[in-house]
């Protein structure tokens, strides 16, 4: 379960001192237990720091954010057991096999050394690794990478997954894989939260939306309340008519 | 499993697999450059030395014509064999390296108390001969000596008539004993092999790590943000301590292939002088692993981590210069700081001098307190979240 109320971050800018660029201004919104929430938004809108912050690594300016009721910057720690977070980019160590990379994560959260292998184990055959389990991550495939970084997400049996774009870069089978995993994991009750800039990828994934632009949250429903909202039946017109945008001019 | 232990494990097996990071910590510090520093200093020694012990044959024209100086020759370790008729060619040649000739009219000349002729057939171009010549002046002047010392003595002469002057040398420089350059050697050599054995580790681990986009996930987990980077100093530390103890090592077993004269007196380059050399070098390493951790945290990819540590390099190099031309005194001062002091005891250690233990507690407690503020400056940089950015 997560709650953002109202966030806002601003970062310096590159090569100057006093000059600040506000990566998000007002982002506000809740992500169930059982569904999985999509921040859909174009590329810039803040999708990123906004998924930062819940994951604790920055700080919001204002604002705030829990997550199974823990706030992110007054019980990090705690907020760090419930959350799997898996970054844009999959972060995984080149050099080591995948289920290094995975068992390495397991012992950093505590388990021993048997338990460890057991559950790397377990998430290798739930995660389909097998055929590259002991393979060094090096030249893996983006869909292999991902599966890996996820295993090391789940490794410690989190109730909130947080993704960073987690089908970009994937091929067809791949992202199909992905998200009949994602659904799996929805059914056993996890609250996932999912960023994207692709409309189709939300729409056939996410049981809620919420829409992200120019670092606000301007609409945040389920996809029929959308719809309904908006008044388009389409969710690309809904999403265009949502961030304030003329339907005529995108045509 | 403790996240520090973790961290080191995985790290050293991760660098471990990198063959740069290995090649740097077990082969380039402890086995090229130990060769490539010392190994033509202690050759170039070997060479220009004279074993006088070792006995060796000379070629002599005329070895009946001179019985006693034969004898004294062998006496020398220089056992006399007739030359061959044509031992200018052989000289030329390099076949022999020297020959004695006893002119035929040696013997009357001796006798009637007139100076005798030898003379001393070599190639000055080729280095053996030259020694072999060096070695037989050596021999013969003891010769010319003794006989005139007796010469004087049979014609009741007191020889001392003729030594005028008696000079003795007093030297009350003290603890300034010049110590050659070889003193420092040994320190500057680790100095060198600690830091490249660190350098790829300390890269691959910091920004490296921020370049794959590996430390978000990581930073992530439930524990605590010192964890990371005393697990990473740890396996740094493990493969600059490395990079220290081989190069100890294999110097050891260079300078024990060196005869104990060689040196001179007074120059001790013996276990005792290892055996400081690795206590100067733990604290050392102990700074050293922060100083690149540090360097390498703050660059923001591994390209500017690079650039900025093999400038960061020359910093402790410029004690060892410095020492090279100015006069450093050894004072409670001067033993506090880093490199310095290591430097200042290594050099009273080969010079065979008794080392006080405030010494040692005192360049550990420098070494110590430097390692303990870098390290910090880095804990302090994993907790902001500039270190994502």
């Amino acid at each position: 379960m997560i709650k953002a109320t109202a966030l806002s971050k601003s970062f310096r800018r590159q090569g100057s001192r006093k000059d600040r660029v506000q990566a998000v201004s007002d982002v506000s919104f809740e992500a169930g237990n059982g569904q999985i929430t999509g921040l859909l938004g174009p590329n810039g809108a803040g999708k990123s720091t906004t998924l930062r912050i819940l994951a604790t690594l920055i700080q919001p300016d204002n604002g705030s954010a829990e997550i199974d009721g823990f706030d992110v910057t007054e019980a990090p720690q705690a907020v760090r057991r419930q959350i799997g977070f898996l970054p844009h980019n999959s972060g995984l160590y080149p050099r080591l096999t995948a289920r290094e990379n995975i068992a390495y994560y397991a012992e950093l959260c505590g388990l021993d050394a048997r338990q460890s292998r057991m559950k790397t184990g377990e998430l290798i055959e739930r995660l389909s690794m097998r055929g590259f389990a002991d393979r060094r991550a090096e030249g893996f495939s983006q869909g292999q990478r991902t599966k890996v970084a996820l295993g090391r997400a789940l490794i410690h049996e989190p109730s909130t997954l947080i993704l960073d774009e987690p089908t970009n870069g994937l091929d067809v089978m791949a992202t199909r894989q992905l998200r009949s995993i994602l659904r799996q994991l929805r059914d056993e009750g996890h609250c996932i939260l999912l960023s994207s800039h692709i409309m189709q990828e939300v729409s056939m994934l996410c049981d809620h939306v919420a829409i992200i632009s120019d670092g606000r949250v301007a609409l945040a429903d389920s996809i029929d309340g959308i719809r309904e909202r908006t008044g388009q039946a389409d969710l690309e017109d809904a999403f265009v008519v949502a961030i304030g945008g003329r339907l005529e001019a995108t045509e | 499993m403790n996240p520090i232990w973790t961290i080191f494990k995985k790290e050293v097996r991760d660098n471990v697999r990198d063959k740069r990071s290995l090649f740097f910590a077990v082969l380039y510090g402890p086995v090229l450059m130990p060769l490539l520093m010392i190994g033509p200093l202690l050759l170039g020694m070997h060479r220009n030395s004279i074993d006088f012990e070792e006995p060796k044959t000379i070629a002599v024209v005329g070895v009946e014509r001179a019985a006693h100086l034969m004898q004294f020759l062998k006496a020398n370790n220089l056992d006399a064999q007739e030359a061959p008729d044509d031992f200018q060619q052989e000289i030329e040649a390099g076949r022999i390296d020297a020959v004695l000739e006893i002119p035929t009219v040696f013997d009357d000349r001796f006798r009637a108390a007139q100076p005798a002729d030898v003379l001393i057939h070599y190639d000055e171009s080729d280095e053996d001969s030259r020694k072999l010549k060096r070695q037989l002046t050596a021999i013969l002047d003891r010769y010319d000596r003794t006989l005139r010392q007796l010469r004087f003595q049979a014609r009741g002469i007191d020889p001392r008539i003729f030594e005028p002057l008696n000079v003795v040398e007093n030297d009350l420089s003290g603890e300034g004993l010049e110590v050659p350059f070889i003193a420092y050697i040994v320190p500057f050599l680790l100095l060198y092999s600690m830091m490249m054995g660190g350098f790829y580790l300390a890269v691959d681990t910091t920004a490296g790590e921020r370049e794959r986009q590996s430390l978000e996930p990581l930073l992530s987990l439930p524990m605590s943000r010192i964890s990371p980077v005393l697990g990473k100093y740890a396996a740094v530390f493990f493969f600059v301590i490395l990079s220290m103890v081989l190069p100890l090592i294999t110097s050891y077993a260079l300078f024990s292939f060196l005869p104990a004269d060689l040196l001179g007196s007074g120059i001790d380059f013996g276990p005792h002088t290892f055996l400081v050399a690795f206590v100067l070098g733990v604290p050392l390493a102990l700074l050293i692993t922060a100083f690149l951790l540090t360097v390498a945290a703050f660059a923001r990819n591994t390209k500017e981590a690079q650039t900025h540590l093999s400038l960061a390099m020359m910093v402790p190099l410029v004690p060892f210069f410095l020492l090279q031309f100015m006069n450093v005194p050894t004072q409670t001062v001067t033993l506090l700081i880093p490199i310095i002091s290591q430097f200042k005891i290594m050099e009273m250690a080969v010079a065979s001098q008794a080392i006080p233990v405030t010494h040692f507690l005192l360049t550990t407690a420098g070494s110590v307190l430097a390692a303990v503020i870098l390290l910090g400056a880095t804990i302090g940089l994993y907790q902001r979240e500039r270190i994502l950015l």
